[in-house]
């Protein structure tokens, strides 16, 4: 009663007036706060990077508490980076016929408030670039370390974005951060040059590797070359591409004895980078690839956990790997189903089950490494790089017999392989889509760079037309625009 | 912000002041009024005709006033027909009021204090205790369905204490809050009183928002007052703009103890509802739906010149499986049953002349239709009146509700694989019986649609306690100005149960899930005001001024526990989860409210003709963004009673006339509400955690929002006009026509930033919308024998509602009008499906048989965002209402009809048509019956899309289509018919009356849209509608 009869004082004397009320007016937020309160520790800035990081995580995605929009997370498999991309290419077999799979979408598909769509990642640059001024104006310990990890999460994301939609309207100067009429779209060079330059800072300020260290999980120097050498090869500078890539190789990375312990070994010399994973991460690799009733895949209990087959690969693509290659020692042709029957292609299997992992971890809210980059990947580009500059010379195949060696399948390259500059290329391009199958985005990028997706696809008996290398830009970013920034040709 | 009111105050204390001087020099006569049954009047007015001397009496009916023998005494109550008595020589009256029954009704509530009736001049709505019908009612908003033109009710849910979405005049915010302000004996019981936890954890749908009137016992209520226009509404301010219901509950009186105690008991069968196949609907279609799937995708024909061998497809049944399969297992009818309701309430109304008191016990239980989603409540209410001294009332008033309410999934969801009861048995596959033979339950073909017998072995529970407190001090200071202090605590605390064992075996959470969690609400109100009344000859004068205090309070907590070794301890001990990992705590504190307030209504009658009203009130709340702390929100409003003109006198048919029309301003402070939308905002959030080094999951700092410190709340501008009358001699029919206009300006609106920016929108106040119409309200008496009677009650509202003004900041796409309505619906036209190659047109190219024909609306060969085009609009234009109460001896019967009408409506079987998964290979999920409707080769006559891809389709800029829906639909429902018997008392004498009853809750409904329903919810799962077969008595001893 008693805080009753002071609130019935305080409404008698309101009577009156409001004077001197205005303390208890203020607003009382309990739960969030101020931004000048911002950052004061190294502890600070490495949460105000946590949701970048967050981005690649396996787990379907996370509300933009911004934006009010649930956005799928790159590494969800299942309406994320990953999935989009391998179900565009021979590697991966959409059983529901999204429209990136079957080419039918347009400029209408995409809305950057349907939480569907990458573009919106558009935003977390300027995020990036408004951080890295926040860090070089303050005093914290160590921030050349930390301007270094965002400029290369900038990169990595203005990579990502370059990928899906070519050059894009991105924020990357701090003083127009707060600007509101629309940014046009900067040139090719201009796009590539500005990730460039973020790379090789981040290369300039990052430590060399964090395998086997408590900091695995965050970007390092090896991370950032990889993506310079990413960058390098999707703009065909096949000599910078080498330079990077031999950077690479003088860094200690090698290739696991093991195709299939690469993916059970946390941590493992050839892992270039990994999104961690343990018991309280999330995952849907798993219930998006195994049949519904299967009991064991490789001989791995799958008993447990969810299953909910979206995608599968293809008997074509499985076909190209021949006997004997260790590689398929990841990947099932068939399973063992709940009545103990074994499910092959024969019996109604409609494609094999790319386990990759076979570590199985029986519940969606558990997670494993998923590995986004690793050594074997840097070998073939420096094939590949060193056949487009000078031709199957025995540099070029020997870093590609590095790989088959693994897979032992050196013996089965076909007769002619290293014959020409072309057929060399083909190989490599075929031994990528084995070695690297479902890995982040790869297959796509290297189908384009090679200039085949499109006809791939048509070869599928897919509608797709040329200039679906490229997502169109969403339409309402066009919209909203009002005429600053242009479609991408051919929407 | 300072002072604004202060020289109004001045000026009502000075007019105070001059009425005190008015006291003469006479001498106390003194007397007592009675009603025409003898009994004493309380609170009756006495005034010296001429003069402001005046005097009320007591609860005794006693009064004593100074006056002279040649003065006239001006005798009135409420109710009767005022009394002219001369004093003479008598200094002791006793004084007989006659009831006017016409008057009798003719109080309204109108917000910190009643006005007769005809002085109201805003539009206003009363519903009596008589019209409720409260059988099988849980909440009180689902009795208002029809009673009050221009309210609009919706369902939800049909599930058990569901809320109902609740609009008066229509919704014209889009963005903010669009219910009305509920105040319950003077208590504001703001809008997160209705948060409860709605959660989903580990995808199991929590259901559904509650309403905030879930835990109030209907039968409690006295009378319903329903503010709907802003000069009425003005006095409630920033909390008004969609208007105001005032709840009273009942109060006890002087005289004889009654006691009222009502039984109730319902059956509860459910309507038709979806029908999942049987088991050999369910192989057949899942072998042929697989082969149509198989062609689709390998282009054979009818899709394509493919060649791929048809017999590369195994069928996933065999023949004999097909044939054998049988009806299988009826999952929707395993899971949906006859439900019931068992209703009792007991209530007592006593007192004496200093204390009167109301209680009352209700008991409700509900048993659902569907399995695992009863409710169940127990409420208790005190409504306390004591008189202190002759000057001095004191109220209280005291409930206390509990309500357990058992949550099993449902509700739609996004993500297909959510968990839901109502899914899961629509898709369980129905060749499989649901436990195995050592009775644990089975595993269809699709793993991740879970067995619905699992269903049952889950416990997700709210248990909420509610207590709301009313203290009231009322001080007489004068006969004609008393001072209300009232005061108001609502306190709703809510413990959510929700556990998984391992034993269910739902593969989403093979470990076992357990949650507990409490949430608090409170509401916490201080109000002190003057009310003051008086006349000076022909000029009549009431006041209020007053002042508020307000403050809303949240906070909750949360524990999640994941691992269990046994399910034997079940929530009791979670302690013992071993999963550490996924363990999760959790608590939030949510912004505190407070809110300072004055406000003011000044009322004017001249002549008891003409009326003019001020209404005021001045809002300052911590959450008003920074540069806009304090709002002003004013009233005004006139009105002409020409009946009491003389020329209008000889019109006897016309008996009552009044012309009204006011003007206001009110606030929707929904906006900020919940929110500080003012600030910039940063947070710590697991929501954004990432793993470094594999084993911290570090939390990210993220900026919530991007405030705007020029914020403020929405600003409802409306205009009413109105009519009251009363036709024919005895004034057997009586209503009144309002037409009104609303604006809402300020709109809470979201600022599109650059797609390019950190914050690509920033809340702002811009656009405008508008809602018109007409309210039509006649109450009628048809029919008024001494053995029979019919009255009836017709409401009709209409509300158009548009924009006026939009966001110019962001670009109207080409087909959406400048003014189009806010719930307008865009997409293309149809033409019926594709059905052979020759139906293909042209603009069409890469179509397939099975896909929709869309129309090339403007002609130019090719379908894009110029064809797309308004298809109509999803609110509807109109509402109606009938209530009948018919009395023949000793029989009554009600019975109640309301309906919508104008609106787009889609087909409600539409979603339910799946194809894809029911096809799904090697994993065959099953569906609603209607998928047989689909276009396949084999049945080229279906009626819903088919297996092939739609091109077009997916590139439909609004992702909508007119295919399949109704435009102007319309639907009306006999929802409730009540015939009753008076069993005649006469020869016991403790038995005062006594009545037999039945009551049918929605026996039929018309309509023209297509589906079952059309209130039933249009999503994948809706919560089956029930027809509800009560018995019962009433008796009142």
């Amino acid at each position: 009663m008693k805080i009753i009869i002071k609130k019935i004082l305080v409404a008698t004397v309101l009577l009156f007036s409001f004077t001197g009320c205005e303390d208890i007016l203020e607003p009382q937020v309990f739960n969030q706060i101020n931004a000048s309160e911002f950052p004061q520790t190294e502890a600070d800035i490495l949460a105000a990077l946590i949701p970048f990081y967050a981005q690649f995580n396996q787990n379907y995605g996370n509300n933009d508490p911004t934006r009010q929009v649930y956005t799928f997370n790159f590494n969800a498999h299942f309406l994320g980076y990953s999935w989009a991309t391998s179900i565009q290419t021979d590697e991966a077999f959409d059983i529901f016929f999204f429209p990136e799979s079957n080419f039918t979408f347009g400029p209408a598909t995409y809305n950057t408030n349907s939480g569907l769509t990458f573009y919106d990642r558009i935003s977390f640059v300027a995020r990036m670039t408004g951080l890295i001024d926040i860090i070089e104006k303050s005093d914290i310990p160590n921030k050349e370390l930390y301007i270094a990890e965002t400029k290369a999460l900038r990169a990595w994301f203005m990579y990502v974005l370059y990928d899906f939609y070519g050059p894009v309207s991105v924020r990357l100067d701090p003083t127009t951060l707060a600007d509101e009429t629309p940014l046009a779209r900067p040139t090719k060079v201009e796009y590539v040059t500005a990730m460039v330059k973020d790379l090789e800072d981040a290369i300039e300020g990052l430590p060399e590797k964090y395998n086997g260290t408590p900091n695995w999980g965050r970007v390092s120097r090896g991370v950032a070359r990889m993506l310079l050498l990413k960058v390098h090869m999707h703009e065909k500078n096949w000599l910078a591409a080498k330079e990077v890539g031999q950077d690479i190789i003088n860094m200690g990375y090698a290739l696991n004895a093991s195709y299939k312990n690469v993916f059970s070994d946390a941590q493992n010399d050839e892992i270039i980078f990994a999104v961690p994973g343990n018991e309280g991460t999330g995952n849907i690799w798993f219930a998006c690839i195994i049949p519904g009733d299967a009991k064991s895949v490789l001989g791995v209990d799958v008993t447990r956990g969810a299953k909910y087959k979206l995608n599968e690969m293809p008997w074509s693509f499985y076909d190209t790997y021949s006997s004997g290659d260790t590689r398929l020692e990841t990947i099932a042709s068939e399973y063992i189903n709940n009545s103990n029957a074994t499910i092959g292609r024969n019996n109604g299997l409609t494609g094999a089950i790319p386990m990759k992992y076979t570590n199985y971890v029986p519940s969606e809210n558990e997670g494993f490494d998923l590995i986004m980059y690793r050594y074997s990947d840097v070998l073939l580009a420096m094939a590949e790089a060193t056949n487009e500059l000078d031709g199957p010379t025995g540099e070029a195949q020997g870093y590609l017999t590095l790989v088959t060696d693994r897979a032992n399948t050196t013996a089965n390259i076909p007769v002619g392989s290293f014959s020409s500059k072309e057929s060399f290329r083909d190989f490599i391009l075929a031994e990528r889509g084995r070695e690297l199958y479902w890995e982040f985005g790869i297959r796509r990028q290297d189908l384009i760079r090679n200039g085949s997706f499109i006809s791939k696809a048509q070869a599928r008996n897919l509608n797709a037309r040329d200039h679906q290398v490229l997502f169109p830009i969403p339409a309402n970013v066009i919209i909203e625009a009002g005429g600053v920034i242009e479609q991408n040709p051919g929407y | 912000m300072k002072m604004k009111i202060n020289k109004s105050s001045l000026l009502f204390a000075m007019l105070l002041f001059s009425h005190l001087l008015f006291y003469g020099q006479t001498s106390p006569i003194t007397g007592t009024v009675n009603d025409d049954q003898g009994m004493p009047l309380p609170g009756a007015s006495i005034v010296v005709k001429g003069t402001t001397n005046g005097t009320t009496t007591d609860f005794d009916g006693n009064f004593s006033i100074n006056a002279s023998g040649s003065d006239i005494l001006l005798v009135s109550y409420v109710g009767f027909s005022p009394k002219e008595i001369t004093i003479g020589n008598k200094k002791s009256l006793i004084i007989k009021l006659e009831s006017d029954a016409q008057a009798l009704d003719e109080v309204v509530l109108v917000g910190y204090g009643v006005q007769l009736k005809k002085d109201v001049t805003g539009a206003v709505s009363t519903v009596k205790s008589e019209d409720l019908n409260t059988v099988n009612a849980v909440t009180i908003d689902n009795l208002l369905q029809g009673q009050a033109a221009g309210l609009n009710v919706t369902a939800g849910t049909a599930q058990p204490g569901g809320a109902l979405n609740i609009t008066i005049r229509g919704a014209i915010s889009p963005n903010g809050d669009n219910s009305p302000l509920y105040v319950i004996d003077g208590l504001p019981i703001s809008n997160n009183s209705s948060t409860e936890f709605n959660s989903a954890p580990e995808g199991f749908r929590g259901g559904f928002a509650r309403s905030p009137l879930a835990n109030i016992n209907p039968n409690d209520i006295e009378s319903v007052d329903i503010l709907k226009d802003a000069s009425a509404t003005a006095i409630y301010g920033s909390a008004a703009s969609n208007g105001v219901i005032l709840i009273t509950t009942k109060k006890g009186k002087a005289g004889r103890t009654t006691v009222n105690y009502s039984s109730t008991y319902s059956i509860q069968t459910a309507k038709d509802y979806l029908r999942p196949l049987n088991a050999s609907e369910f192989r057949r279609g899942a072998n042929d739906f697989g082969t149509e799937q198989f062609r689709a995708n390998n282009q054979l024909a009818p899709y394509g010149n493919g060649n791929t061998p048809i017999t590369n497809f195994t069928p996933f049944f065999s023949e004999s499986q097909i044939a054998n399969a049988g009806l299988g297992t009826n999952y929707i009818d395993f899971v949906i049953r006859d439900g019931s309701i068992n209703d009792q309430n007991v209530s007592i109304t006593s007192g004496n002349e200093n204390t009167k008191i109301f209680t009352s016990f209700n008991f409700f239980e509900q048993k659902a239709l569907l399995k695992g989603s009863n409710f169940k409540r127990l409420s208790g209410r005190i409504n306390l009146d004591q008189k202190i001294s002759s000057r001095i009332n004191f109220s209280l008033g005291v409930s206390y509700n509990n309500t357990k309410s058992d949550n099993v999934a449902t509700g739609q969801s996004n993500d297909i694989d959510s968990p839901s009861l109502l899914q899961s048995a629509l898709q369980f596959a129905p060749d499989i019986l649901p436990f195995d033979e050592i009775g644990n339950t089975t595993v269809g073909y699709y793993t991740r649609t879970p067995n619905p017998a699992s269903y049952s072995k889950i416990t997700n529970q709210n248990l909420s306690t509610r207590v709301i407190l009313t203290p009231s001090l009322k001080i007489n200071l004068s006969n004609a100005l008393n001072l209300n202090i009232v005061g108001g605590i609502d306190n709703t605390s809510t413990e959510r149960r929700f556990f998984v064992p391992v034993s269910a075996n739902f593969l989403t959470v093979p470990e076992g899930n357990a949650q507990l969690g409490n949430s608090k609400l409170g509401n916490y109100s201080a109000e002190t005001f003057l009310n003051f009344n008086n006349s000076y000859g022909d000029h009549r004068v009431s006041a209020v001024v007053g002042a508020g205090y307000y403050k809303n309070t949240f906070s909750d907590y949360g524990l999640e526990a994941i691992g269990f070794p046994t399910d034997i301890f079940g929530l009791d001990n979670i302690g013992i989860a071993n999963n550490k990992l996924q363990s999760n705590v959790s608590s939030n504190r949510g912004v505190t409210r407070i809110k300072l307030s004055q406000f003011t209504r000044l009322n004017y009658t001249l002549k008891d003709k003409y009326i003019l009203q001020f209404t005021g009130r001045f809002d300052a709340s911590s959450n008003f963004p920074e540069n806009n702390k304090v709002g002003f929100f004013p009233g005004i409003s006139a009105g002409w009673i020409a009946s009491e003109e003389s020329f209008m006198k000889d019109i006897t048919w016309l008996p009552e006339l009044k012309f009204r029309a006011g003007y206001g301003t009110t606030g929707n402070e929904s906006i900020t509400a919940n929110n500080i939308f003012g600030s910039s905002l940063y947070a710590l959030t697991t929501d954004f955690s990432y793993l470094i080094g594999n084993q911290l999951s570090n939390s990210g700092f993220i900026q919530t929002q991007l405030g705007n410190p020029d914020l403020k709340w929405e600003t409802n501008i409306t205009i009413n006009a109105g009519i009251d009358f009363a036709l024919l001699k005895n004034k057997r029919i009586t209503g009144s026509v309002d037409y009104f206009q609303r604006t809402a300006e300020d709109l809470l609106d979201f600022r599109t930033l650059p797609s390019s920016n950190a914050n690509t929108v920033q809340v702002f106040n811009i656009g405008s919308t508008r809602s018109t119409g007409i309210e039509v309200s006649l109450r009628t008496e048809n029919v008024i024998t001494d053995n029979f009677s019919w009255s009836s009650l017709f409401t009709f509202g209409t509300a158009r509602t548009f924009w006026v003004e939009r966001n110019p900041g962001v670009e109207l796409a080409s087909y959406i009008g400048e003014n189009d309505a806010i719930n307008a619906v865009y997409g293309w036209r149809t033409d019926g499906l594709i059905r052979t190659a020759d139906d293909i047109p042209d603009y069409q190219p890469n179509a397939l048989v099975g896909n929709i024909k869309y129309v090339d609306l403007n002609e130019d060969g090719q379908l894009d965002i110029d064809d797309v085009t308004n298809l109509g609009d999803f609110s509807p234009r109109g509402s109606f209402g009938i209530n009948n109460n018919i009395t023949y001896k000793n029989f009554d019967l009600t019975f109640q009809i309301y309906g919508t009408y104008g609106n787009l409506t889609f087909d409600g079987f539409q979603t339910f048509a799946q194809p894809a998964i029911l096809a799904r290979q090697g994993a065959p999920t099953n569906v609603e019956a209607n998928t047989l409707n689909v276009f396949t080769s084999f049945n080229p006559n279906g009626i819903y899309p088919g297996f092939a891809p739609d091109a077009a389709g997916n590139n439909n800029p609004t992702r909508v289509s007119d295919y399949r829906t109704v435009e102007n639909s319309y639907f009306a429902r006999l929802k409730n018919v009540n015939f009753g018997y008076s069993i005649p008392m006469d020869e016991v004498s403790f038995i005062q009356s006594a009545r037999l009853f039945v009551n049918f809750d929605n026996l039929l409904f018309v309509t023209n849209s297509r589906g079952l329903d059309p209130e039933m919810e249009r999503n994948n799962n809706p919560y089956p509608t029930a027809l509800t077969s009560a018995i019962g008595i009433s008796v009142q001893f």
